[in-house]
């Protein structure tokens, strides 16, 4: 582990009650991966199921962490990113409450202030779902 | 649910597989203060979850989304700039998928274009 939970916060933007990481596991250049533990009283849980906005925030959080951590390393403050697209986003099944998500990122392309990453979900080895996502950083 | 404690929604018209209503987002919401704090926008995955809710309560199915091939964040929203806006849907429903283009726009403002199929639970 990396960043602990309770640290989660200085290296993404997101606060209480819109953080769906716990933890930053590994981290470098490229890739990130993260875990989170899905509680009953999160926002986005719905019919005892973290929804699939719960699921695509997690794919987008586990980017942003990663971009943090290597932004911290630098010694730079936070940036704010915002998803400017969701390609391919496909849902297999949805993590049950008291389940651990395991979320890995890579940053397939980086122009300008744009990056494209690809992201993938797995709950005990069993992949839940996948994207690609295009995410707009303000520095 | 978001509905109805983010967002709710009046005014629901349909014509043919067409649809338009009326959303009221509400700024007080804790989503707000999270994301950001002191800069209040509403999370794209939300407006994904707005398009589901609403289309669950017109088929009035639980619906999960399976496949999304594109969606578009093109504008920011401001709960409190932008506090009613307008959702317009394309809903087609066969065996067991049901097939939803929607997209979230003002007067002058297309905030968000979806795509994407949903599965019966």
């Amino acid at each position: 582990m990396i960043v602990s939970q309770d640290n989660i916060t200085a290296i993404i933007p997101q606060r209480h009650p819109f953080v769906m990481i716990d933890q930053l596991i590994t981290c470098d250049e490229i890739c990130s991966s993260t875990t989170f533990h899905i509680k009953a009283d999160n926002v986005l849980v719905d019919d005892g199921e973290l929804s699939e906005a719960g699921i695509t925030e997690n794919i987008a959080q586990t980017a942003a962490a990663g971009f943090g951590c290597i932004t911290q390393q630098n010694k730079k403050p936070i940036a704010v990113g915002y998803i400017a697209a969701i390609k391919n986003l496909e849902i297999f099944a949805l993590p049950k409450v008291g389940e651990t998500i395991e979320t890995n990122v890579a940053i397939t392309d980086q122009v300008f202030d744009v990056t494209i990453i690809s992201g993938s979900v797995k709950c005990n080895g069993k992949l839940l779902a996948s994207c690609e996502m295009k995410i707009y950083i303000k520095e | 649910m978001l509905h109805p404690h983010l967002f709710t929604f009046t005014d629901l018209q349909a014509e043919g597989d067409r649809l338009k209503t009326i959303i009221k987002l509400n700024a007080g919401h804790p989503i707000f203060k999270g994301h950001f704090p002191g800069q209040p926008v509403l999370p794209g995955v939300c407006m994904m979850q707005m398009v589901k809710e609403v289309t669950e309560v017109y088929i009035d199915k639980k619906i999960r989304l399976q496949k999304a091939r594109e969606l578009k964040f093109l504008s920011f929203i401001d709960p409190i700039e932008y506090s009613s806006i307008q959702m317009e849907l394309s809903i087609k429903t066969t065996d067991d998928e049901i097939k939803v283009d929607a997209r979230l726009l003002s007067d002058t403002i297309l905030f968000f274009k979806f795509s994407g199929m949903f599965i019966q639970r």
